[in-house]
């Protein structure tokens, strides 16, 4: 039993290493913002784009994606008094478009986010609900790796309780933190 | 095993399990948040108030903005846990009364000014256990909210999150060198960290 729940603790905890950094990280970041820049780096291309495009952007993002690489969720569209807004996103990447009927054009603003921004938007990938499929393959490695986590907690503690030697102090230790964190949690949640 | 290396194992180990004890909650916290973030099918509605409203006279000074107003109602209502409303918190509802959410870690208070009525309409929004859980994980130094519990619950999250990293380090470090010859323990960080890469950069390109 000993040797089995130690193996996955190992194998769990050393699986799931990299992206612990991502969330400890990440979570540094917003817990600290200034200590961190997250200014993306900016790009701004025009596009000429057919008449059939002007009262649909729904056709217009699509146009971007197909023949111009965006890729990405289609949102905050919204009507202007030239033509129209919309955004395209994906982790890491948003595309600001704003078309003009005048012009007969789209102006793509492009927003990157550098490595701390790259991991923020990675933190807050969840679920399976929106995204593509590279996005789903994060959010269930997000699910093995949470659930990595508990076993972690659950097989650390069997795993500590057998180290004769670290008992007493580890007890004191669990009780500290156990009183520390359950009742500041109880409280909050009462009030 | 040379002594030197015995020795610094033995340390790392002690550092390594007394994180682990001194964090059990919020390892624990941050598994059942990611978890039920990854089951969430549905996307996220605001539950409504299981209690009934409740009723304070209030009359808006005439010469102020919604924001300021919302600022003076959270100061006149002194309500455990809340902060100042953003702005994009406060709004008009359909009637053109004025609508102001005042977040907590376990729900919002949604506060309605009656201007014809000169009073205001309170009701509690109560989340669910597991969105209170995930509010808890999310609950850093950096958010709003002076109550003492709520700064005391900042603090042991900021030195989770620390902890977490360090108990990372350290498992990296034990997980090679206690067992240099377990092959499965290699394979496991080759392939997380192999996975991990393949998909930022997937994701990121």
């Amino acid at each position: 039993m000993y040797r089995w729940l130690r193996n996955i603790h190992l194998v769990s905890g050393l699986f799931s290493v990299l992206f612990l950094f991502t969330y400890g990280w990440s979570a540094v970041q917003m817990a600290h913002r200034s200590w961190f820049s997250l200014q993306p780096r900016i790009r701004e291309t025009q596009v000429a784009v057919g008449i059939e495009v002007s009262d649909n952007p729904r056709a217009l993002a699509r146009t971007l994606m197909d023949d111009y690489g965006l890729r990405g969720g289609l949102d905050e569209v919204r009507q202007t008094s030239e033509g129209y807004e919309l955004r395209i996103s994906r982790p890491g990447t948003e595309y600001k478009v704003s078309y003009s009927r005048v012009r007969g054009e789209a102006k793509v603003r492009t927003f990157r986010a550098n490595f701390m921004g790259m991991l923020n938007s990675l933190h807050h990938v969840a679920g399976f609900r929106r995204g593509d499929g590279l996005q789903k393959t994060w959010a269930s490695l997000v699910g093995v790796v949470s659930v990595g986590l508990i076993l972690l907690a659950v097989t650390g503690i069997y795993l500590w309780f057998k180290l004769f030697n670290e008992r007493a102090v580890g007890i004191v230790l669990l009780v500290i933190s156990l009183t520390y964190s359950l009742s500041l949690a109880i409280w909050l949640r009462l009030m | 095993m040379l002594p030197n290396l015995v020795c610094m194992n033995r340390l790392i180990k002690k550092i390594h399990v007394y994180l682990g004890l001194l964090n059990l909650s919020f390892v624990l916290i941050f598994g059942v948040t990611g978890t039920v973030a990854t089951l969430r099918y549905a996307p996220y509605r605001l539950p409504s108030p299981k209690q009934p409203p409740r009723y304070e006279p209030y009359e808006a000074p005439a010469r102020l903005s919604d924001q300021q107003v919302a600022d003076d109602i959270y100061r006149k209502l002194r309500i455990p846990l809340t902060s100042p409303a953003e702005d994009w918190a406060i709004r008009r509802d359909d009637q053109n009364d004025l609508l102001i959410d005042l977040y907590t870690i376990n729900g919002p208070y949604r506060v309605t000014l009656l201007e014809k009525e000169n009073r205001l309409r309170i009701e509690r929004v109560r989340e669910s256990i597991w969105l209170y859980i995930d509010n808890l994980h999310g609950h850093t130094l950096q958010e709003p909210g002076m109550d003492r519990p709520l700064r005391l619950w900042a603090y042991y999250n900021e030195f989770s999150i620390w902890s977490l990293m360090g108990m990372a380090l350290s498992g990296i470090y034990l997980g090679l060198t206690s067992r240099p010859n377990y092959q499965p323990a290699r394979y496991a960080l080759a392939s997380g960290i192999l996975v991990f890469l393949v998909l930022y950069i997937a994701i990121r390109r």
